[in-house]
């Protein structure tokens, strides 16, 4: 089962993500953003970073490169696309998810371990969690602010296609506490924490049982495999 | 190590009389301006009101920082480039979201 990581200039997660799909039993590919060949991937993953220094907007340059073209191609025909952080905004801003991501509310940068709920446990990256779990994984951005036109909004409240929503707190004043959405189909999922730094007991967010032991993102990845085999 | 300053000072000389030519409109140019949506908050632009509040100048009301890009061209331009700069500016250069393209202007 191979899982496409891109790597963009400025990327950062690519190995964390590569990474997160080994251990969730899957076989990474590491895919370069200047080649349009993905290499007959199951699924892709968009990393974290700060692709082409986050110049013009974060993540528009990244939108127009010829890996993400590619992209943008497979996922109309249902191609499983996991944006994270950079990659939920490079997702934006190639439209493949409606909405913008804009400089947190309170202008920190944040790094902190975040409680999300999971509202949509029926798209591609998400169908191993119960609908409403809650999940704990770390988020770490600059921009992550979640906006949307209301209409949009509205579309995306009653089509179910919120994926996540930041519980007990909003870090950064995203709107109706918007932490990941997903497309109509539910092939395409972008979220601005990141699950794959949450894979590893003793390396993940500390939870009450143990310090360090959160694995809440293994699901996501594990989630897409399983899909995939099923298919 | 004085040569190669005074070599810097010399290029930045005359990166300075090429960008004072442009400014003088000798390069033809699009230019496109980028302005952050109205109802959005501007951080850089409250961070620069407050500075200018500090600096006495209380009756700014408000500061918006925007974006000014410009798209040189080495001959005369025509009607379709600037088609082609309205198209790039609506698709890549602003995202509607965000922002608003206040203006796109030719200068020969």
């Amino acid at each position: 089962m191979k899982i496409g990581v891109i790597t963009y200039p400025g990327t950062l997660d690519d190995r964390d993500a590569q990474r997160a799909i080994r251990l969730a039993g899957g076989t990474p590919v590491p895919l370069w953003h200047d080649d349009d060949d993905l290499k007959k991937v199951d699924a892709v993953v968009l990393p974290g970073g700060f692709s082409y220094g986050d110049y013009l907007r974060c993540g528009a340059i990244a939108a127009k490169a010829p890996a993400t073209k590619e992209v943008i191609r497979l996922a109309a025909k249902g191609l499983p696309v996991l944006g994270i952080c950079n990659g939920f905004q490079i997702l934006v801003e190639s439209h493949l998810l409606p909405g913008g991501l804009i400089r947190n509310e309170k202008q920190h940068f944040i790094c902190r371990d975040q409680k999300l709920r999971v509202e949509n446990n029926e798209t591609a990256w998400t169908s191993l969690f119960e609908k409403d779990q809650e999940i704990l994984i770390p988020l770490k951005n600059g921009e992550g602010g979640y906006i949307a036109t209301d209409d949009t909004l509205k579309m995306l409240e009653q089509e179910n296609r919120i994926a996540f929503r930041y519980v007990e707190n909003n870090p950064n004043g995203s709107m109706n506490d918007i932490a990941g959405i997903t497309n109509e189909r539910g092939n395409v999922v972008g979220l601005m924490p990141h699950p794959e730094h949450a894979v590893e007991a003793g390396f993940g967010p500390d939870t009450p049982t143990a310090m360090r032991s959160g694995i809440d993102g293994l699901l996501f990845f594990e989630s897409v495999l399983k899909m995939v085999v099923n298919s | 190590m004085d040569v190669a300053r005074l070599q810097t000072a010399s290029n930045s000389t005359r990166n300075l009389a090429s960008a004072q030519e442009n400014r003088r409109g000798k390069v033809p140019k699009i230019i496109v301006e980028i302005m952050p949506k109205q109802d959005l908050l501007d951080p850089q632009g409250k961070a620069v009101a407050n500075s200018l509040h500090r600096a006495g100048q209380e009756e700014i009301s408000a500061v918006r920082i925007g974006k000014r890009i410009e798209l040189h061209f080495d001959r005369e331009i025509t009607d379709q480039d600037l088609e082609m700069a309205k198209d790039q500016a609506a698709n890549f250069l602003s995202n509607d979201v965000i922002e608003d393209v206040i203006a796109i202007t030719k200068e020969d």
